[in-house]
Order: structure tokens, then C-alpha cells, then sequence
């Protein structure tokens, strides 16, 4: 009885969206969550991530409609301008939500 | 203990970078110089009601220039020093309205005999709120600095004896022509030390 009464249910871990789960990826959303856009540069250097991990973090961001990717010039130099989608949006919020739900059935 | 919000840091480092190179300081020293203005031109408060719209943008400007490819370029969903300008427009404002209310009861507007010498605490008060919102938002220690100078020179401008030379309305034009000056003073050096301290980065190393 009391097993049962104790048992976890984790479950719902199991069901966390992993595209936001990574942590360097989790850094990038919550990171161009609250700014309206933001360039390469910057989410760089806020998430201490290295060029190439971010731009491969970044790929598959795009690729699950989580962030927009924008390749402009600022005169002679590329720059690459990034933005939060709403649907990344709602995906960091339910990743939030969900694994705040799990933990708090932690004990302990 | 009271939940946080995970995010609160990274917003405030978001805003902390619109603060990086100085310009904001700049952008508002030259809005309060034309309110500091008003005070004794009063049609300069409609040029300043223009310059609230401008500023912002020009601001967004050049910071983008001197920062984004240094530090990197982020947009706030709102330009970080609309928040200082509206402080200072409602500053000049609500004292100028103050005056006017005092001045005409006594038997005429604008009128310097009737003028009190304590509008400098009434300017310096809105000051210091505009000063403390931005300090809160950014954590920023130099914005906590301007709103106790605001605070400290408010009641400075109201009871040093200045002698017959200084009238009240002076009192409260230097008041705000101080902080203008602190604000640009303060801006020009940290965008000096910012163009010094963070060079404009190679292409490669700037984009992915």
C-alpha cells in the first residue's frame, strides 16, 4: 500500500519535447525569448556557446519551426539575424511547465 | 522562499547590453537639456514632445553601429530609453504644470515672484523614478547612482543660497541641466571605454 501510495509517476519525463531538452538548445530559446530579435553575435556570446555549436543547435531549432533564421547584410558584412517563433515559444513554455510538474513530485 | 522567474536574469542582461556603449546615457543627457530648456522657453516642450518619438529611433540607430558588430545587436520589445525620456518629459511636465498652477492663483502665469524654490525636489523626484525603473529592469549599479545624484541635487538646487543673481525658475533649469550633464559626461566616457575595450570583430568570428 504504502509503495504504491509513494510510487512516482514519471511518466511525463519521458514525453519531454528533446529538441528543447538539449541544454545548449534549451539556452538559445530561453535566450531569444526575451529579446524581439537578435544576431548571431549576441546569442554567441549571451549563451557561451562556441560558433559551430551554436550554428548546429541553431539548425535544428529551424528545423523543428522554433526559431526563424534570417540572412541579411550590414553593408558589406553577412549577418544573420535570429527570432524566437511562436510556436518555440509555446514549446519552451510546456517544456517549463512540464518538467516543473515532474519535479515537484520528486521527494525530497 | 518566493518563486522566481528563470528568465528575470536573462532579460536583465538583455537589457544591460541597450546600456553597453553609452549611447542611451547620451540620447537622454541631450533629452533633459531640452526639457532643462523648457523650463525657461516654454514652447521647447513641444519640440521635446517630437523629440520623444525621434530620439528612441535615432538611439536604435547608433548603437546599432557602435555595438552590433562588437557585442552583438539584440531588439528589446521596447526601446530601453523611451522609459528615461517619458521620466523626464513627465518630470518637466508635472513641474512645470505645478508652477503654472501656483503662478496663476497668485495672479499671474509664469510669474517669478511667486515661483517656489522647491520645484527642483518635484523635477528631481520624477528623475530618480525614471532612473530607479531602469536600474531595477538592468540591474544596472550606474542607473541606482543617477537616481540618488537626482535626488541629492534636487535638494542641492533648493536650499543652497545662490544669492539674488539665481531666481527660482533658475534653480530649476540648473538642476536639470546638472543631471543632463552628469548623464552625458558619464556617457561619453563609457562609450570612449566601451569602442576601446571591445574591437569591431572580424566576419567570420561576428556571423554564423
Amino acid at each position: 500500500m504504502a509503495d504504491a501510495r509513494e510510487r512516482i509517476d514519471l511518466q511525463p519525463l519521458a514525453t519531454l519535447d528533446r529538441v528543447v531538452h538539449e541544454p545548449g538548445r534549451l539556452l538559445v530559446l530561453a535566450c531569444l525569448s526575451v529579446v524581439s530579435r537578435a544576431d548571431f553575435l549576441y546569442v554567441m556570446r549571451e549563451t557561451g556557446l562556441t560558433q559551430g555549436n551554436l550554428s548546429s543547435h541553431l539548425a535544428r531549432l529551424e528545423a523543428a519551426g522554433y526559431v526563424s533564421v534570417e540572412k541579411t547584410f550590414a553593408g558589406k558584412v553577412p549577418r544573420t539575424l535570429l527570432q524566437i517563433t511562436e510556436s518555440g515559444r509555446e514549446a519552451l513554455l510546456a517544456y517549463r511547465d512540464r518538467l516543473v510538474d515532474v519535479l515537484r513530485r520528486l521527494p525530497g | 522562499m518566493p518563486a522566481t522567474d528563470p528568465l528575470r536574469p536573462l532579460q536583465q542582461r538583455a537589457y544591460r547590453h541597450a546600456f553597453a556603449d553609452g549611447t542611451a546615457d547620451i540620447v537622454t543627457g541631450i533629452f533633459a537639456l531640452m526639457v532643462g530648456g523648457a523650463t525657461q522657453n516654454r514652447s521647447l516642450i513641444g519640440l521635446a514632445a517630437i523629440y520623444l518619438v525621434v530620439l528612441p529611433l535615432g538611439w536604435r540607430f547608433f548603437s546599432q553601429q557602435i555595438s552590433s558588430r562588437r557585442i552583438g545587436y539584440a531588439e528589446l520589445p521596447e526601446d530601453p530609453p523611451r522609459t528615461l525620456l517619458l521620466a523626464i518629459m513627465a518630470a518637466g511636465v508635472l513641474t512645470l504644470g505645478i508652477v503654472a498652477l501656483i503662478t496663476l492663483s497668485n495672479g499671474r502665469l509664469w510669474s517669478l515672484d511667486h515661483w517656489p524654490d522647491w520645484t527642483p525636489l518635484v523635477a528631481g523626484s520624477g528623475l530618480a523614478a525614471g532612473f530607479l525603473v531602469t536600474a531595477v529592469r538592468a540591474a544596472l549599479p550606474r542607473y541606482y547612482c543617477y537616481a540618488a545624484a537626482s535626488v541629492g541635487g534636487a535638494v542641492f538646487f533648493w536650499i543652497y543660497p545662490f544669492g539674488p543673481r539665481i531666481n527660482p525658475s533658475d534653480r530649476l533649469t540648473l538642476f536639470i541641466f546638472a543631471i543632463a550633464g552628469v548623464l552625458l559626461v558619464s556617457g561619453i566616457a563609457i562609450l570612449a571605454r566601451f569602442v576601446r575595450t571591445h574591437p569591431v570583430l572580424q566576419t567570420e568570428e561576428h556571423d554564423g
